[in-house]
C-alpha cells in the first residue's frame, strides 16, 4: 500500500516539471545610424552682450539632420523659462527672471536623438544633448 | 452541445469504473511521464502577428515546440485482457517572443497548459503473463488555459500586460502500450497520436474571442493534436 503515497508523490513531481517555461533571449548589438546634426540659429547671433531692459525677444530656429527635434529647454539663472518642441519658435526673457542686475546667461538645451537603433531609441527613450550659451546683461 | 459530450464522456467513464466487481480483478493506479508534439497552427500565426508589431526587429525564441506531459489514470480490467480507466493529464508547452540590448528587452511570452480529462479502454493483442502489447483509445475533455504576457524593460523602467484565456474541446487518442507486469507493478512505454478539434479562446474576464490583430474576424484556437510518447508505472491495488 506503500506504492499509493509514493506514486501519487511521483505524479505531483512529474506535473510540476511538465510547465513549460522558455529562458532564452535574442541579444542584439544595435547597429548605430548616421549621427544627427543640429544646426540652431537664434536671433542673439548677431547682437553683441545683449540687453535685457525690460524684456528680450529671443526667436529661434532649429534643424536636425538624421532626425527629428525631441526638445528645446531655455534656462535663464537655471530656471526654466520656455520649453517647446517645435523646430521655429519664440520666447521672452524679463529682467525679473535674474535677482540682480548684471550679467547673467541664458542656456539653450536642445535633446534629439542618438540614432542608435536600440530599443530605448527606437521608442524617443535615448537621446543626446545639444547646449549653447548666450551672455545676457541685466538692467 | 460540446458541453453534453464532455459530461457524456465524464458519466460514461464513471460507469465503467464505478461498476460492480463482477470480474474480480484487477484495479490500479498509473502514473506517466512523456512527451508531444503540438500541432498550434494558429497560436503560431498569432506568435507571428505579435512579431510584426515589435517596433524593433525581434526573433520567435520558440513556437510550441514538443514538450513535456504528466498523467496519472485509475484502470481497470473489466475484462480478461480488456481494461478500462479515467485520468487526468497535464500537458504544456509555449511560445516567447523576444529583443534584448544593452538599453532594455521585450519579450511576449505565450504560455499554454492542457488539462485533460478523459476515459480509455485498452485490449491486449500480445500477452505472455509478463510482457504485453495492447492498443489503447482514449476520449477526453480538454480544458486549455493561455496566458498572454508582455513587458518591456528600458532604462530602468518597466512596464507589462497579462492575459488569460481558456476553451474547452473534445479530443481524443490512439496508440500502442508495450507493459512488463511484476506482481503488483507494470512498467511500460507508449506511443500514440492525439486529435483535438480545435476550439476558440475566450477571454477570461469578459469573454472575447481570441483573434489574429492581422484578421480580426479569424478567432485563434489551440490545437493539441499530435504525437504522444512516454513511460507509465502501474501500481495494481488488487491484483
Amino acid at each position: 500500500m506503500q506504492y499509493w503515497k509514493n506514486i501519487v508523490w511521483l505524479a505531483l513531481a512529474l506535473i510540476c516539471s511538465c510547465t513549460y517555461i522558455e529562458p532564452d533571449t535574442y541579444y542584439v548589438k544595435p547597429v548605430a545610424g548616421d549621427p544627427a546634426v543640429i544646426t540652431l540659429n537664434t536671433s542673439l547671433d548677431t547682437i553683441e552682450n545683449p540687453l535685457v531692459r525690460d524684456s528680450l525677444e529671443v526667436t529661434y530656429g532649429i534643424s536636425v539632420e538624421n532626425g527629428e527635434l525631441y526638445e528645446l529647454n531655455a534656462f535663464v539663472h537655471h530656471q526654466v523659462i520656455y520649453s517647446s518642441d517645435s523646430t521655429l519658435g519664440s520666447f521672452w526673457i524679463y529682467s525679473s527672471y535674474v535677482p540682480d542686475p548684471g550679467t547673467d546667461s541664458l542656456l539653450l538645451e536642445i535633446i534629439y536623438p542618438a540614432n542608435t537603433n536600440s530599443l530605448a531609441d527606437v521608442l524617443g527613450l535615448e537621446s543626446l544633448v545639444f547646449q549653447r550659451t548666450y551672455t545676457l546683461l541685466f538692467e | 452541445m460540446k458541453c453534453y459530450r464532455i459530461k457524456g464522456m465524464v458519466i460514461l467513464a464513471l460507469v465503467i469504473l464505478l461498476s460492480p466487481d463482477i470480474h474480480g480483478q484487477k484495479l490500479g493506479l498509473s502514473a506517466s511521464f512523456g512527451g508531444g508534439t503540438f500541432r498550434m497552427d494558429d497560436m503560431k500565426l498569432l506568435l507571428e502577428d505579435m512579431l510584426a508589431s515589435y517596433p524593433v526587429e525581434g526573433k520567435m525564441i520558440s513556437t510550441f515546440p514538443p514538450y513535456y506531459s504528466g498523467s496519472f489514470n485509475l484502470i481497470k480490467a473489466i475484462q480478461m485482457q480488456v481494461y478500462a480507466g479515467a485520468g487526468y493529464t497535464y500537458t504544456s508547452t509555449g511560445g516567447k517572443l523576444n529583443y534584448t540590448d544593452y538599453s532594455g528587452s521585450l519579450t511576449t511570452q505565450l504560455s499554454a497548459i492542457s488539462h485533460q480529462f478523459g476515459a480509455f479502454i485498452q485490449t491486449s493483442v500480445l500477452n505472455d503473463g509478463r510482457f504485453d502489447l495492447s492498443v489503447y483509445g482514449k476520449l477526453n475533455a480538454n480544458l486549455t488555459l493561455l496566458n498572454i504576457s508582455s513587458i518591456i524593460y528600458v532604462l530602468g523602467y518597466s512596464n507589462g500586460r497579462s492575459y488569460n484565456y481558456s476553451s474547452l474541446s473534445p479530443g481524443g487518442s490512439a496508440g500502442l502500450e508495450f507493459s512488463y507486469f511484476l506482481k503488483e507493478i507494470s512498467l511500460g512505454v507508449y506511443g500514440g497520436y492525439m486529435v483535438e478539434m480545435p476550439a476558440s479562446l475566450y477571454d477570461k474576464k469578459n469573454r472575447s474571442p481570441l483573434s489574429l490583430p492581422s484578421d480580426p474576424q479569424r478567432e485563434v484556437t489551440a490545437e493539441w493534436t499530435g504525437w504522444r510518447v512516454g513511460i507509465k508505472a502501474t501500481v495494481w491495488v488488487i491484483h
